[in-house]
């Protein structure tokens, strides 16, 4: 893959995806946190 | 009433009806009720400081409330001030001396200054004191539990207290 | 470098300097006020930006580059943990902290540390510590900025680095004329696009990524492996997890990233900026180690690995561009130093001397002492910088473990574990800092292959447990401090929507509140 070593096309895509992942369980886990900006948003 | 007192107060925006408004909708629709309302103490002081600019210094007004019960300070927006009269018990104490909450207000507005214009300078902070003001929470309760609205900003803040009494 | 890079160069400052004084035209009164208030928001991207492009800064541009051109893919090890980073801190420690922080009233990080382990001892310790090893970062932005200035400019270093450490105080001691704050958002906009440049531009020049793997594994095929160049570091996973380790977890104990969760006005910011930071380093972490990488094939004579991303940009970009985009770096290099100078002012002066020597100082004695040890600082490093620089990456990794492995465990068991004591984090912030300390200069890291990063992490927090634990009785954690920590979690069967919805700086008057409804309910 783009000439690389396989464990370093590990390296190169295997971590950002694994962040990605998180980044979006984390974002699926709190989306509640969302609502504390509505509630801000309907204060006169 | 008695004991009743006459205490400065930050001009209130939400009233009783847009409290249990806003406190039914977070209960998710349970009925709620408003059983009364609490004064909290915060010393104010206003201070004028000079920032160092390229034209020369500015003058600029800041409102900085120290909570008189905690002794936390925080910089504010601008308020409007009320007299209300209120009956003791609605009304927390203040714990915090004068001049502990004067250090608190300077420190808290040099820190401020600093780290918004991001320059270590010298602010010439003049403090004015306003003496003490109380702001309003509107205190809410449903079959669950207690919650706490501020009557300025509609803040809200569960409180955990002996199970509420209808 | 040509006259047009300097004429660029030039331009650049005198646009920054034009917006600085457009906004404090328009900034009169009402406006500054409320910039300085900090009340409305200025919007999700420029705030995200800016909070990214202050990660950019010497170690990016010369550390990253560096390790990229002289052990190839090795490199990417610290990208791997660096990339998530962010997020990691945001969801790990980010709202539990802002809210502990708020309850207490702690402004600086430091001082929040005295406030959850109550004890002068944690607070000198963690002020002098901070301030010795936020110094070395900023010794490490001094060489960035001064040999940047030598090559852009052809000044000798000497004086490149007088001027880099000139500039730097100027904008620590007066930024506030300059309106720094507010051209922040432009810098790092060129930046970005400027980073972007350099990286397609380097690969390009080598006809795309595969070529140019194909062609560096012809030179040496080690530089493609996980194990670096000459597969120096084959099998040494304890290296690895350092690397890894570093710069994933090891931003939950810097004391200047830390600080900033305890700015946060909400928990969605959290949210938003966890995403943004993935976002942002995904490309942008990698993209110095890649350019320094190819710079093996475009560069092949290079002196100082360390000026590799320095010199494909003088290389491949048009004189114009490069102009802007090195004017943009030696910014991003100068405010990352301003700002570690303005931290380090600030805990020198708050968290030491108004803490332990002169508790009755005034603002004015506070300012002084932080001016005079900015200045220590500067003219410290400006000796070391010319005498006997280190290399870029060499001070960042040795102060990130350090600080790291001292402050991990004591940041993170504040907001997650209610056992975590006063002895507890004492001894764990020492055994961290003198285990990594250690382990870096006897020479471990070849010897147990052992990375100082890995070793002092787990040191810490297997001293934070097992001390915290030990001592439980005799020095249990503060019902105050347990209230608090309540509070910054959540409260009693409440509904999940409304744990998230509540105002998190009025926990402090909810505490007032609810003792003073308790005793009006006890008295019917």
């Amino acid at each position: 893959m783009f000439g690389l070593p396989i464990e370093t096309a590990l390296l190169v895509f295997g971590f950002p995806l694994f962040w990605i992942l998180y980044t979006i369980m984390f974002l699926v886990v709190t989306r509640d946190w969302a609502r504390d900006s509505a509630a801000d948003d309907e204060v006169p | 009433m008695a004991d009743a007192k006459m205490l400065s107060v930050i001009r209130e925006r939400i009233d009783s009806t847009m409290a249990l408004h806003s406190a039914e909708r977070v209960l998710d629709d349970a009925p709620a009720s408003i059983e009364g309302k609490l004064y909290y103490p915060y010393h104010r002081y206003i201070a004028n400081c000079m920032i160092p600019t390229l034209f020369g210094k500015k003058d600029v007004t800041i409102d900085c409330l120290v909570d008189a019960v905690h002794g936390l300070g925080a910089t504010a927006d601008r308020m409007s001030i009320d007299q209300v009269r209120v009956s003791a018990e609605a009304s927390l104490e203040a714990m915090v001396e004068l001049e502990e909450a004067e250090s608190i207000a300077r420190r808290v507005i040099a820190h401020r200054l600093g780290r918004r214009l991001r320059m270590i300078a010298p602010f010439e902070i003049h403090l004015e004191a306003q003496g003490l003001i109380h702001k309003g929470f509107w205190i809410a309760h449903s079959d669950r539990m207690r919650l706490m609205i501020d009557n300025t900003t509609g803040g809200m803040y569960p409180l955990a207290t002996r199970a509420a009494v209808a | 470098m040509s006259g047009t890079v300097i004429s660029f160069l030039v331009l650049y400052y005198v646009v920054v300097l034009g917006i600085g004084y457009w906004a404090m035209r328009r900034g009169a009164g009402e406006d500054l006020e409320g910039y300085l208030l900090g009340g409305r928001q200025v919007g999700p991207l420029p705030t995200a930006l800016t909070l990214q492009s202050t990660s950019m800064s010497g170690y990016m541009f010369l550390g990253a580059g560096g390790l990229g051109f002289a052990q190839g893919y090795w490199a990417l090890w610290y990208a791997a943990g660096d990339i998530g980073g962010g997020v990691l801190n945001l969801s790990v420690i980010g709202r539990r902290m802002r809210k502990l922080s708020q309850i207490f009233g702690a402004l600086t990080a430091i001082e929040y540390l005295e406030k959850r382990y109550p004890s002068p001892a944690i607070r000198l310790f963690a002020g002098i510590l901070t301030v010795f090893l936020l110094g070395f970062y900023v010794l490490a932005q001094l060489i960035a900025g001064g040999k940047g200035m030598a090559l852009v400019t052809g000044i000798p270093y000497p004086a490149a680095l007088a001027i880099a450490v000139g500039i730097i105080l100027i904008y620590t001691f007066m930024g506030g004329y300059l309106a720094v704050a507010y051209t922040d958002f432009f810098q790092s906009l060129i930046m970005l696009v400027g980073v972007m440049w350099i990286v397609i531009a380097a690969v390009s020049e080598l006809g795309g990524l595969t070529a140019a793997n194909n062609a560096i594994a012809e030179l040496d095929p080690t530089l493609l492996s996980i194990w670096g160049k000459d597969l120096g570091f084959q099998g040494q996973w304890g290296v690895v997890a350092g690397a890894l380790l570093i710069f994933s977890i090891g931003y939950m104990g810097w004391p200047h990233v830390v600080t900033r969760h305890m700015a946060m006005t909400k928990p969605a910011t959290a949210r938003r900026a966890g995403l943004w930071a993935t976002l942002w380093n995904l490309f942008f972490v990698p993209a110095p180690y890649l350019v320094g990488i190819m710079a093996i094939l475009i560069l092949p004579g290079l002196d100082d690995p360390e000026m590799a991303i320095f010199e494909v940009a003088g290389k491949l970009l048009p004189a114009a561009v490069t102009g802007l985009v090195m004017a943009a770096i030696m910014a991003a290099i100068m405010s990352t130093a301003d700002s570690l100078l303005l931290q380090t002012g600030s805990i020198a002066s708050r968290d030491i001397y108004e803490r332990f020597i002169n508790p009755k100082a005034s603002e004015t004695q506070m300012v002084w002492v932080s001016r005079g040890l900015v200045f220590a600082i500067a003219v410290i490093g400006y000796v070391v910088a010319l005498v006997e620089p280190p290399t870029v990456f060499g001070i960042v990794i040795f102060a990130t473990s350090v600080l790291g492995s001292a402050f991990l465990p004591a940041y993170v068991c504040a907001v997650w574990w209610r056992k975590a004591n006063t002895p507890g984090a004492l001894a764990s912030m020492i055994a961290g800092a003198l285990v990594s300390f250690v382990w870096q200069y006897a020479g471990l890291v070849e010897t147990t292959q052992v990375h100082p990063m890995l070793a002092g992490v787990v040191s810490s927090t297997v001293t934070m447990v097992i001390v915290s634990l030990a001592t439980q009785k005799m020095s249990p954690v503060p019902p105050h401090i347990l209230d608090a920590l309540d509070a910054s979690v959540a409260v009693g069967p409440i509904p999940g929507r409304f744990a998230e919805a509540s105002d998190l700086s009025l926990a402090n008057e909810a505490a007032a509140i609810e003792k003073t409804l308790d005793r009006g309910d006890r008295h019917g």
